[in-house]
């Protein structure tokens, strides 16, 4: 943070957030139901609205999150062109749902989820077979057996980076628990942990240490695995000889659409996700 | 019977499909009034953050309780497994909306606290203490450096009460940002009254207050988009849910009632189809046993009826059928045994009274033969004999004409008797030869005239006594044989003068009567009569009645009778002792008629 409390390219003490686990996140489909495609060149956004699946489609029931996929979906589904989809207007959210509660009243969304194991039952019992999807559930699904691929959108990602944040008022005790807490957050175990699930952590180098080579490789370097890799419930979530979805660390965070932002427009976008959930 | 069945089955499953109907009907109730109390819900709780009134929240709270009260009944009540588990589903999203609204009540509760009592007792603090710092700037004789930063951090701060105030009634992130920098600003400006001492310490407690303000102001906006976040995502998430399932619930009551429909209609097929089947079992049942009773009872009355025929046309049926059975059929058979025993009996009866017929018509020809061989023989016997007897006759005449004067008059006497019984033997030949020829002589019929007839024959009579014969009324001219008729006339009007004893007082009288297709002729004498008791021999061969010493050969009368016979008449007599006689014989009226009847 600069000292203006302006954000910044120079080096100031001043930070406003520590970061720490950070992803790009898609959608997952089940490849039993829908066609395997091709990562960054067949794989779009678009698949989400795609008629054939009408029905078997969920969203991520989060506006900050499950607008900017619907948003990407509509957009490249041709449906509607956006100026800034970091940044929505209210016209531009009108017109965004005016979209979706028409396609949830053709009964196009099997509905949302509220959670990760949620959006697993729901591929897994077949409700869907195309939904957003946060990593750990696409490796859930496959220690299951259930071929979910995390697609690697030609239009590119959503990318997050999660922050941990220390009130200013936090003194004594709370503020050395804070800081132990983000502490050991960094600390490398939780960055090998989280990476086990398909998530990365803003200082890998401290976690690699604590990730075989394989896991490594398949992890962040997006090589194939050379042997049967486990999550983090010791199932095998990546047989051996499979290559993660989007490939390397650096080839998914060069293929990024936008980042995960709150829009001014958020309270505003919160009744037209009401409209569109309550929609029949 | 088996229709009957089918059709009680039929009613049964129906009866069972009707109540699984009406269970799917009770089922597609609830999920609808689940869907619609969930709609309801959430509006309810929409209208209560942004109200923020109790009875509002009450409302949501009493119909969720409903909700909750409808679905665990639902639970209780439910045995299908997949209907159990939707609503089992939708039972665990209930608690998490509660959950979530109870948070937004904090919330809503949070923001009401802030915005309506803390947040203005903050503003109000706030500009009492700016108003004291605008009095000693005033008094001070502040720069006007001073007395600006003042009026700009007032209106800084009021500006930013303002925002927050427009966000708190209409949420907008631009708002809060906007009043983040002023209230910033605000304290900018503060800082710089800070640096004059008569106002130091009341811009340092209007700075905290100002902070304060800050994060009442943003605990609000926090506090708003939390219950705005768990009402339109959190809770309408849930709410969604809980519609998709009741919806489910619905599609699923459909799909039963469906399948339902479908198993009524199955049913209804089935009972159709399998009456269909019964009707044309029944039908086949029917036409077979109807076959079978034709089978059983058409054969064997068509063979009774056939023995009947037979037995009303005479015939004898030895072995009659269907004896043996108990039925109807068995009495009919049975009568007909009784039928065909009488046809037995009357036939074993013709039989006897055909060869008793055979006996008599074979004893018939016999006799026939035999009178045939009698009359052959009388015939044969009277004309071969008249010869030699004529010979006798003439060779006693020649040797009494040659020697009667020779032989003593004894032999003379034998030689007359021999005469006499030669002559006596020629008459019983002639009778006899008459006899025999009455009906071997064929002649033509001719056209006789009775009355000239009888008129020459009285003429040719011997009649030395002279009696009278009388001819009563006219006798007939009709077609017949002469001769037989002559010579029954003959030997009655002879006879009749014969044997009447009354000489010259003797009175034959003829006269004839037509009745029906014969003529009856009489011929009546006032002679000596003839006894009753010999009635029946006068027409015997060789029998003779009355006065002996008359002529004759007792064979005139039975050549009469034999006459009329032989030509369909019939002849009687009427006497009695010293009263005369009467002959009386019919004879055709057309003989060529009687020919050809005969």
């Amino acid at each position: 943070m600069q000292n203006d409390n302006s954000i910044g390219a120079n080096e100031t003490k001043r930070i406003s957030f520590l970061p720490y686990v950070h992803n790009v996140d898609s959608f997952g489909y089940n490849a039993a139901v829908v066609p395997r495609g091709t990562a960054y060149d067949t794989e779009s956004w678009s698949w989400l609205l795609d008629r054939k699946f009408s029905g078997k489609v969920a969203l991520v029931n989060e506006p900050t999150i499950g607008l900017f996929d619907a948003v990407l979906a509509v957009q490249a589904a041709g449906l509607a062109t956006f100026e800034d989809i970091g940044n929505l207007t209210r016209s531009e959210i009108d017109q965004l749902f005016r979209i979706l509660v028409e396609l949830r009243k053709d009964g196009h969304f099997r509905g949302v989820w509220s959670s990760v194991p949620h959006s697993v039952e729901l591929m897994s019992q077949g409700d869907v077979a195309i939904e957003s999807m946060f990593s750990p559930a696409v490796f859930e699904l496959n220690a299951k057996g259930i071929d979910c691929v995390y697609a690697s959108p030609k239009e590119g990602y959503r990318a997050w980076h999660g922050v941990m944040c220390l009130s200013s008022a936090t003194s004594g005790a709370n503020q050395d628990a804070a800081y132990e807490y983000m502490n050991w957050w960094l600390s490398g175990w939780p960055g090998a942990f989280i990476a086990r699930q398909g998530y990365y952590i803003s200082n890998p180098e401290r976690s690699r240490k604590l990730l075989s080579a394989d896991e490594w490789d398949y992890w962040y370097d997006g090589k194939p695995a050379q042997t049967d890799l486990k999550g983090t419930n010791e199932d095998v979530v990546v047989k051996q000889g499979q290559t993660r979805d989007g490939g390397s660390y650096e080839k998914r965070f060069s293929n990024i659409a936008v980042w995960n932002t709150v829009m001014n427009t958020y309270e505003y976008s919160l009744s037209g996700w009401n409209e569109f959930l309550s929609t029949g | 019977m088996a229709i009957g069945i089918i059709g009680y089955s039929g009613t049964t499953r129906l009866d069972g499909t009707s109540q699984a109907m009406q269970r799917v009907s009770d089922l597609n109730a609830v999920a609808l009034e689940v869907d619609r109390d969930v709609q309801e819900l959430q509006m309810r709780a929409a209208k209560y953050v942004i109200s923020g009134h109790d009875s509002m929240r009450d409302s949501v709270l009493d119909l969720h309780a409903k909700l909750v009260l409808l679905v665990n009944s639902s639970i209780t009540n439910q045995s299908d497994p997949e209907m159990l588990s939707v609503f089992r589903k939708i039972s665990d999203h209930l608690p998490e909306y509660r959950t979530q609204f109870d948070s937004a009540i904090e919330e809503r509760q949070i923001r009401t606290s802030l915005v309506q009592q803390q947040l203005p007792t903050l503003s109000d603090s706030i500009g009492r203490r700016l108003g004291e710092l605008e009095q000693i700037a005033f008094q001070e004789k502040q720069s006007p450096k001073a007395r600006n930063a003042l009026l700009l951090c007032k209106t800084a701060l009021s500006r930013a009460e303002q925002r927050l105030l427009r966000y708190y009634v209409a949420p907008d992130s631009t708002l809060v940002d906007g009043a983040l920098e002023d209230i910033d600003s605000a304290l900018t400006h503060l800082q710089t009254l800070q640096e004059y001492e008569p106002t130091k310490q009341l811009c340092a407690q209007v700075l905290v207050d100002i902070r304060e303000f800050e994060r009442i102001g943003m605990r609000a906006v926090q506090a708003t988009r939390g219950y705005l976040f768990l009402v339109n995502v959190v809770m309408a998430g849930e709410a969604a849910e809980i519609s998709y399932y009741s919806d489910r619930l619905r599609r699923m009551s459909e799909s039963r009632r469906s399948a339902i429909a479908s198993t009524v209609q199955s049913t209804v097929d089935g009972v159709r189809q399998l009456t269909g089947y019964g009707i044309g079992t029944s039908l086949l049942l029917a036409v077979f046993i109807a076959a079978r009773l034709v089978m059983l009872i058409l054969p064997p009355i068509q063979s009774l009826t056939s023995t009947f025929q037979r037995l009303a046309s005479g015939e004898t049926v030895v072995a009659i059928p269907e004896v043996e059975r108990n039925d109807e059929i068995g009495e009919m058979a049975r009568a007909a045994r009784v039928f065909s025993d009488q046809n037995r009996q009357q036939v074993q009866l013709l039989a006897t009274s055909e060869e008793l017929g055979r006996q008599l018509t074979a004893n018939a020809e016999n006799l026939e033969k035999t009178n045939a061989d009698l009359n052959s023989f009388a015939y044969v016997a009277s004309h071969d004999l008249k010869s030699p007897l004529r010979a006798i006759r003439q060779l006693a005449s020649w040797i009494e004409e040659d020697s009667g004067h020779l032989l003593p008059a004894d032999s003379l006497k034998h030689f007359q008797t021999i005469e006499a019984r030669v002559h006596r033997m020629e008459m019983l030949l002639n009778d006899l030869l008459q006899y025999a020829r009455v009906g071997t002589t064929e002649s033509e019929a001719e056209r006789v005239n009775s009355a000239t007839l009888v008129e020459d024959l009285v003429g040719l009579c011997d009649n030395p006594l002279r009696v009278q014969i009388i001819v009563s009324g006219s006798l007939p001219i009709f077609v017949t044989i002469r001769t037989p008729l002559e010579q029954v006339f003959r030997n009655l009007i002879s006879n009749a003068i014969k044997y009447n004893d009354k000489g010259d007082r003797g009175i034959v009288q003829i006269s004839c009567e037509n009745v029906d297709d014969s003529f009856v002729f009489k011929v009546k004498d006032n002679g000596p009569g003839i006894s009753p008791q010999h009635h029946e021999r006068v027409f015997q061969m060789y029998q003779r009645v009355g006065d002996t010493n008359t002529e004759g050969t007792g064979m005139g009368l039975a050549i009469v009778k034999k006459q009329v016979e032989k030509h369909g008449g019939r002849i009687s007599v009427e006497s009695n002792a010293d009263a005369g006689v009467t002959f009386s014989f019919s004879w055709p009226e057309s003989f060529a008629e009687r020919v050809a009847e005969t």
